[in-house]
């Protein structure tokens, strides 16, 4: 059984209640136990552009939570994944510790910080979910997004490729679906700047709905709730402005997952799609 | 045939010199059995009167541990040199001043404000300090003179041999005792180790880089140390290749670092002021406001250059103060 | 010890120097008319003018120089500082270990080049021309190298050929050339004058040619040779004309030992053979950056994206017949995360490759994506001619390749028109940069942590005062053009001459020597040398003689005084501090390069400073141990000045960093054991900034 503290961040809970509900299922599945981490806050990334010194404090006042209870951190977010490794990482410089210790928190045991993707990937191993895939989804064809802060800065995340990434698109082959190789892998969903340019950021997330529709895919897998909001919750904004039509479900990796696990679809969340997947789960015999 | 009489003394010391003899657990049999012991104050009810009425060169040897704080210090030793063929200074106090020697840094009318008025767990209202002559009706009480330096032992008498180490291990105690009774002595002034620095034997040597450069000091206090690398290699400041070897590296095997109680090596005279240069060497920084920054996070640098050695450096103590 | 005194015209009057019952005084009335006699073994107290003049009257010598007449007549301070000079410099004297001459004997004056392309072989040439005999070897089973794999050369259009073969031609007439190919070397001993290498030989696989070429027709396997196609078994048109068998693709099959009219072997074998030489001449020629590396641009991962000599190979054989070229400029190179710097010819491949395509198929698009084109010096000429051949140049940097729908796309920025650009191409070029040969030149003893020999100057491959044995001529050096390369193997022919000529040097340069007694290897020292000179040799520290260059740094690192520097050690100093200084005095230790000469410049220009300053001449300011500086406070010093030369212009490279940590830890010891902050200064003190030395000593003077 493995062990590991969940951080939820602030996204999850509220606006991608089927992630946390698809992940936590998967998670039971394959013998994964998560700790909920009390007095938990958001990891400090909304922050980071004005005060990067008071974001990476937040981030790891966090740390200090998980580093208490003894055991290693997965996060659902991208965002809080790249939040929480780079504190966990300063915590080594004098300076940064100094502050962190003369704010009163400790740093008993060490923490390593990975994404819950990552973990499936790197610590539960693609050989273990092959041979708990129940239902191979062959008969589905999707585009793995990775988002920016899953490998990116490579020096501090160092795992996988960021220019070539691999990753994401052996999880979801290991589920039996395609992942379609398709150009632009690599771009950002706009989520950074959708608070600033509205525009720019839906002119982004339009660029990858297009080419998912000009790829007839049954799906685009998401791995962050930030993207989601882009690529789900805008989708009707981008059909609006670019005069199109898309209907391109958004799954969570995890929620794929489930479904290649054999859970039904209420395990894996679909409900809460805004995106109605219907045709897909028409199509995984799971309507 | 007479065996050889022999005197254990301690000066400004904390006993742990007394023990390490102990420490030679059954060998110290061997000791007794070979020699006639005529002055041990932890041990033993010799009064300093009996060592005053033997005669000169009297004592086969004197093992001295201990710095001279103390009038009292200074004039055992000194009786004791009379009276004794060989001496030898027992442990890093003695040899080099050890870590009382770190009051160097202070003099005695600081010490005395300290400890017997400034403390927060002293009660003096009448301000009461120790005096060398107190007049009472019996007659007059003495207390040796306090002094405000705290020297060596050979800054005292001159020394023969030093058998280093905070306190000396049973085995380095052991190899000096027989090399003097067999009469098989290095010559004279010789600290009774090898003459290089620890590093030589040292498990953690073989793991460091070809370039050993450090960027950032780490304080062992605060970071977890890998028990096979160098602690130099990591950022932690160890002394050990400024220390003389022959300790069995039993601080660094518990993976703390060397301190440096050995003292230095056959050529170096200050200990502090040597490391502090080899130290400085290999920070590998080349912006000057960077360096300085380097240089400010070493916290309490006397207490780490000069552990035990200051009365021994160059410049011996605090200047201005005395 | 004899103590020379030059009186200066009788300027000087010292009647009651007593230097001691084993030392003797000889007084000279003008030392530069009448040079006493030294040997090189003795040690010597001189009295005189500036050492700067009195180490040209006495070069080589194991003296202490004092200043008589700059630091003591010139500024008007009293005799009696010339009596506390003398007898301070013979106490440092008394412990100092005379510097050894190194003694290098040329015994063998034969050489060896390495390498087999145009480098090698005009070196080879000259050489023998001079009746040296040569031994080169060639790693290929041709001579030629790079070159021969060129089409042509650019500006002029020739074909390589023109260039090569004529200097094959002179080559090949000299007798006295002995030619190993398919062989590199295994490892070297010795030094200069005296080298033992062992080679190490691969078949060639063809030992009797007719030059039929049959067995080509027959080969049935099919090699990508950079860009060019052949067989497994093949023939370059250089030298010498029997075919060769490319081990690492024949399949050994047979099939051309069954036409062959000569004899082939298809076993493969080894064999070693050691050879003598005097010196050792590497030219082994231009080595690419992997730019796989480079991951964005797809070299290796997606096919058809080729490198600058790929891409000419191809079009010279006519195997490709591109419609729309992008080629990208400094692939690798300008880039922390590959190589830091400039290459210096790719911009100049990069044109070459252009017109290239375009004289042969004048409709073909091409694109330079380019963040600068360093085309210098004539070669601005040449760039002319391609921007009128109509080539697009877009001034920025690509940001990644990519393949979309069966085509590449070049995504860069076009920083004149500020835009986005997507340039589709059916073949991606990409002009990379060049590494050094670090393989060869670990193999002879040379660390250059990535670095090109050139980068160093004459200090990467020994000390120029030492006689060197191991040169560099071509690309070896730095990636060079054609033309540029001939002249610098001309230049390393020349050195290997001149070396020639002598049969004995004798070298008397101070180099540190490590005390095993003493030294723990404790690897402190290692990583602080700038020369990199020492190193872990079975066990122990060893200082490399050929790179130390006596700048003292690492006797002063030692933490057991194991190191010590010829002509100048720690002790020396520290007993020469403990004479010189009185209560009250102050002392100035001074870098010999900078801040020294600054106080001869005082006294000319008639700068006074107070007599109370003694200035002791030291070789960088990264020689100065705190142990100096306790010992000079001890004596009574009222303040200690240490004065080096500026932050980039250490003689040493980073002696005066390492004086800038020493003194900042230093510093903060000296605050808590009492003394005021600035007793101690570090200065920065140019070699003509008396006045910048007289204010410092005036202020810590008060």
């Amino acid at each position: 059984m493995k062990r590991y503290a969940l951080f939820l961040g602030c996204t999850v809970p509220v606006r991608a209640q089927h992630y946390e509900l698809s992940a936590r299922n998967v998670a039971k599945e394959l013998n994964i136990e998560f700790v909920e981490m009390d007095d938990a806050s958001c990891c400090g990334f909304p922050i980071k552009a004005v005060d990067a010194e008071t974001s990476l404090l937040i981030a790891a006042r966090n740390i200090s939570i998980a580093s208490t209870m003894n055991l290693n951190i997965v996060t659902l977010c991208n965002s809080c994944t790249a939040m929480l490794s780079d504190a966990q990482k300063q915590l080594k410089h004098n300076e940064f510790y100094k502050k962190f210790k003369e704010l009163g928190f400790s740093y008993p045991h060490d923490v390593v910080v990975k994404h819950f993707v990552r973990v499936l990937y790197e610590e539960i191993g693609l050989d273990v979910l092959k041979k708990a895939v129940k239902k191979p989804l062959n008969m589905l064809k999707v585009i793995s997004h990775y988002g920016c802060h899953y490998m990116r800065p490579s020096q501090l995340h160092e795992f996988d490729n960021p220019e070539v990434p691999h990753t994401l698109d052996e999880l979801v082959t290991v589920t039996g679906a395609q992942s379609v190789e398709y150009v632009d892998k690599k771009m950002c969903c706009g989520g950074s700047v959708l608070g600033i340019d509205e525009a720019l950021a839906v002119t982004m997330a339009n660029h990858k709905l297009h080419t998912a529709k000009n790829s007839n895919v049954d799906a685009l897998i998401s791995i962050c709730p930030f993207c989601t909001v882009m690529y789900e919750d805008n989708q009707r904004k981008a059909e609006d402005k670019f005069e199109t039509q898309y209907g391109i479900p958004v799954l969570y990796y995890p929620q794929l997952l489930g479904l290649s696990l054999g859970l039904d679809k209420n395990a894996v969340g679909i409900r809460f799609n805004r995106v109605k997947a219907s045709a897909l789960l028409e199509k995984v015999g799971v309507a | 045939m007479a065996k050889p009489l022999v005197a254990f003394y301690w000066c400004a010391s904390c006993g742990g010199c007394e023990e390490a003899v102990v420490d030679l657990a059954e060998d110290i049999l061997k000791v007794v059995d070979a020699v006639d012991i005529r002055l041990w104050p932890v041990a033993m009810d010799f009064k300093y009167k009996d060592i005053e009425a033997m005669p000169d060169n009297a004592l086969a040897v004197s093992f001295i541990n201990g710095a001279i704080r103390t009038e009292e210090q200074e004039h055992i030793a000194k009786l004791l040199r009379q009276k004794s063929q060989l001496v030898v200074a027992f442990g890093a106090c003695a040899h080099l001043g050890g870590i009382p020697g770190l009051a160097n840094v202070a003099n005695k009318k600081e010490i005395f404000e300290t400890a017997y008025k400034l403390t927060h767990t002293t009660a003096n209202p009448k301000g009461v300090y120790p005096k060398t002559v107190t007049e009472i009706p019996q007659g007059k009480l003495t207390l040796p003179d306090f002094y405000d330096t705290v020297k060596s032992l050979d800054q005292t008498i001159d020394v023969d041999y030093y058998l280093p180490g905070c306190a000396p291990p049973p085995d380095l105690i052991m190899k000096a005792f027989t090399a003097i009774l067999e009469g098989k002595l290095p010559e004279k002034g010789a600290v009774l180790t090898v003459d290089k620095a620890l590093c030589e034997t040292c498990e953690r040597n073989k793991s460091k880089p070809d370039k050993l450069v450090i960027k950032e000091v780490k304080r062992i206090s605060e970071v977890i140390a890998d028990p096979e690398k160098c602690f130099l290699a990591e950022g932690i400041i160890c002394l050990g290749p400024a220390t003389r070897g022959g300790c069995g590296e039993r601080c660094i095997n518990a993976n703390m670092p060397c301190r440096g109680c050995f003292g230095p090596t056959k050529e170096v005279k200050d200990m502090g002021a040597k490391f502090l240069s080899s130290l400085a060497s290999i920070i590998d920084i080349d912006d000057e406001k960077e360096i300085e920054k380097v240089a400010k996070s070493v916290i309490d640098p006397i207490g780490l250059f000069y552990m035990y050695s200051l009365p021994s450096s160059i410049l011996r103590r605090k200047q201005g103060v005395v | 010890m004899r103590v020379l005194l030059c009186t200066c015209d009788r300027a000087i009057k010292l009647p009651d120097l007593d230097v001691g019952p084993d030392n003797t005084i000889e007084q000279y009335d003008n030392m530069c008319k009448k040079k006493p006699d030294i040997t090189h073994d003795e040690k010597v107290v001189i009295a005189g003018c500036s050492p700067n003049l009195m180490e040209t009257l006495f070069p080589n010598v194991n003296a202490e120089f004092v200043n008589l007449y700059e630091h003591i007549i010139l500024v008007g301070h009293p005799v009696y500082k010339a009596k506390d000079l003398i007898l301070a410099a013979i106490e440092k004297m008394k412990v100092i270990t005379p510097v050894k001459p190194k003694v290098f004997t040329i015994d063998n004056k034969s050489a060896l080049v390495i390498g087999g392309g145009v480098a090698g072989i005009e070196v080879a040439s000259q050489l023998a021309q001079n009746s040296i005999n040569v031994h080169l070897i060639e790693k290929t089973p041709f001579l030629g190298g790079m070159v021969a794999k060129l089409d042509r050369l650019y500006p002029e259009g020739t074909p390589y050929s023109h260039t090569l073969m004529p200097h094959i031609g002179t080559m090949l007439k000299n007798k006295n050339i002995e030619y190993s190919f398919n062989t590199e070397i295994k490892d070297i001993k010795g030094k200069v004058g005296n080298y033992k290498i062992m080679l190490q030989t691969r078949s060639r696989g063809v030992i009797d040619c007719s030059h039929c070429g049959k067995c080509i027709d027959v080969c049935p396997v099919n090699v990508d040779d950079e860009g060019k196609k052949r067989k497994a078994i093949f023939y370059v048109p250089t030298y010498p004309e029997t075919y060769a068998i490319d081990f690492k693709t024949c399949t050994k099959c047979g099939e051309c030992i069954k036409v062959c009219l000569g004899k082939i072997e298809l076993e493969e074998k080894i064999t070693e053979k050691e050879i003598r030489a005097g010196a050792v001449v590497v030219a082994t020629g231009l080595n690419w950056y992997d730019v796989s590396k480079v991951e964005e641009y797809g070299y290796h991962r997606l096919p058809g994206v080729m490198g600058t000599l790929e891409f000419e190979r191809a079009i010279a054989s006519g195997t490709l017949k591109p419609k729309k070229v992008v080629i990208i400029y400094c692939v690798g190179s300008r880039d922390s995360k590959h190589l830091p710097y400039c290459s210096k010819i790719c911009c100049f491949l990069g044109l070459k490759e252009a017109k290239l395509v375009l004289d042969r198929y004048p409709n073909t698009q091409v694109y330079i994506a380019a963040m600068d084109m360093r085309s210098f010096g004539t070669f601005e000429y040449f760039y002319n001619t391609v921007r009128e051949k109509g080539v697009t140049f877009i001034k920025g940097k690509p940001s990644e390749v990519i393949k979309r729908d069966g085509k590449f796309v070049v995504r860069t920025e076009d920083l004149y028109t500020n835009e986005l650009l997507e340039i589709e191409a059916d073949t991606v070029v990409l002009s990379a940069g060049f590494v050094a040969d670090n393989a060869t030149f670990d193999k002879l003893g040379i660390k250059l942590n990535g670095d090109f020999p050139v980068i160093y100057g004459n200090a990467s491959l020994g000390n120029i005062e030492l006689p060197r044995g191991i040169f560099t001529a071509g690309s070896a050096t730095f990636p060079a053009g054609v033309a540029d390369t001939l002249v610098d193997a001309r230049k390393a022919a020349f050195s290997v001459l001149s070396l020639f000529k002598q049969d004995k040097i004798e070298a008397i340069l101070a180099n540190a020597l490590v005390n095993e007694d003493l030294c723990s290897v404790c690897r402190m020292c290692i990583g602080t040398c700038p020369y990199n000179a020492i190193s872990i040799v079975d066990d122990k520290i060893k200082v490399n003689e050929e790179l130390c260059m006596g700048c003292g740094i690492c006797s002063i690192t030692c933490p057991s005084y194991a190191s010590q520097l010829e002509l100048f050690n720690p002790q020396g100093l520290s007993n020469q501090i403990k004479a010189l200084v009185r209560k009250g005095d102050i002392l100035a230790l001074l870098c010999r390069w900078s801040a020294y000469n600054a106080t001869d410049r005082a006294a000319y220009d008639k700068y006074m400073y107070p007599e109370n300053v003694k200035i002791i001449r030291i070789p960088c300011s990264g020689a100065v141990d705190p142990t100096h500086i306790m010992l000079a406070l001890i004596s009574g010093a009222k303040g200690i000045l240490i004065g080096g030369c500026y932050p980039d212009a250490c003689h040493y490279v980073r002696g005066n960093f390492l004086a800038k940590a020493r003194e900042q830890v230093l510093k903060m010891n000296l605050q808590h054991l009492g003394f005021k902050k600035d007793i101690v200064r570090l200065e920065w003190i140019g070699k003509d900034e008396a006045n910048k030395f007289v204010e410092i000593v005036k202020e810590m003077n008060k």
